[in-house]
């Protein structure tokens, strides 16, 4: 496979299934966004390097969606000179629910795909 | 350096400062979800920042402001906003022109064609002052229009973008004030029959603000139907 078409599939693998890792992993703990993207990093081993242009507005989405909420670590959501609010965002019950789906169609995905590869390698 | 977001204050540096507003301009959304997108991006600077890492390196990790703006504009693109335009500022320089062309050349240079008055007091074997007294008050009327046409201009341009089509409203009825106050002058004021009117006003074609007020209020509208058309789009 061409480095190109190789970089393309693996974007689309993680187009997938970013809504879904960012679900599981503010079930785990509620974070700010850059909290977020050091915990996918580290976690993925650097695979799932995300920006704040592709992580904010998926956070954005789940939020209307009502999958999470989120709220100001400052009370009044203001700042001083140096200290600037972070929003921390936390799964709701729906977005506990809605992991859990995706979660079995994920698992369901992965069995499907390894049956078809196990098929074309014997 | 202060760098304003919303009704947040934050101290950056200069180019801080640059690429972030670079990244504010570039993007298209709503007001309330750009001041949002800001906020969170400042925050995530400071994280950067509590992380060790230099602001050229936060700047240089996140890409340049315009590819920033472009993944927020790809994933919560808003056809109903459009880019804030630059032209916006051609009309307060445009207001500033006709500002310092009725008041204060006339005032540096006492042209007679600006003053009402010109006394003069003294005896028979010459003056011992002179006095020249300007139309300041009626000045001021004469130039409101083209100021309403720069302000409407000046809005419709910039504001009205940044928010829903309703915004629009806001320079039109500039504009329509603008216009009505023209009128209202060649009309009342001069006292003038309509077809002396109209003559007085073609004749005013290039120093009538009417006419700015007029291509203003037809530009509004156009760009309030295009919105229109977006939303009913989306």
């Amino acid at each position: 496979m061409a480095a190109g078409s190789e970089q393309r599939f693996a974007q689309q693998l993680k187009k997938g299934v970013l809504e879904m890792l960012v679900l599981r992993f503010l079930a785990e703990n509620p974070s700010h966004g850059y909290e977020l993207i050091v915990r996918l990093r580290e976690k993925s081993g650097g695979l799932l390097e995300l920006k704040e242009g592709t992580l904010y507005p998926i956070l954005y989405r789940l939020e209307e969606e009502g999958c999470i909420t989120s709220v100001w670590n400052s009370p009044d959501g203001k700042v001083s000179v140096g200290k600037i609010p972070r929003r921390v965002y936390t799964v709701t019950d729906a977005g506990h629910a809605m992991l859990t789906r995706q979660c079995e169609t994920w698992h369901h995905f992965v069995d499907c795909v390894e049956q078809c590869m196990e098929g074309e390698s014997q | 350096m202060k760098w304003k977001i919303g009704n947040t204050t934050l101290d950056v540096l200069p180019p801080v400062k640059r690429y972030m507003n670079a990244i504010e301009r570039h993007l298209r959304v709503d007001r309330k979800t750009r001041v949002r997108i800001m906020t969170e991006l400042a925050s995530d600077f400071q994280s950067r920042r509590e992380n060790g890492q230099s602001d050229e390196a936060i700047m240089q990790e996140l890409g340049s402001p315009e590819e920033v703006a472009a993944e927020f504009n790809a994933a919560l693109d808003d056809e109903t906003v459009q880019p804030v335009s630059r032209w916006r500022w051609a009309f307060v320089a445009l207001a500033a022109v006709i500002l310092l062309a009725r008041f204060i050349l006339p005032e540096l240079f006492l042209l007679q064609s600006h003053t009402s008055s010109i006394g003069v007091i003294g005896g028979a074997d010459g003056p011992t002052a002179i006095f020249v007294s300007t139309e300041t008050s009626s000045g001021l009327w004469e130039v409101l229009p083209w100021l309403l046409g720069c302000a409407a201009g000046f809005l419709a341009a910039g504001w009205c973008r940044r928010g829903s089509g309703k915004r629009y409203a806001v320079p039109f009825v500039l504009c329509l004030i603008g216009i009505v106050l023209q009128l209202f002058m060649v009309f009342v004021l001069q006292q003038m029959p309509g077809l002396l009117a109209g003559a007085y006003l073609l004749s005013q074609l290039t120093t009538s603000g009417v006419w700015l007020c007029l291509v203003v209020a037809i530009w509004t509208v156009w760009e309030w139907r295009h919105c229109k058309r977006s939303g009913k789009k989306n």
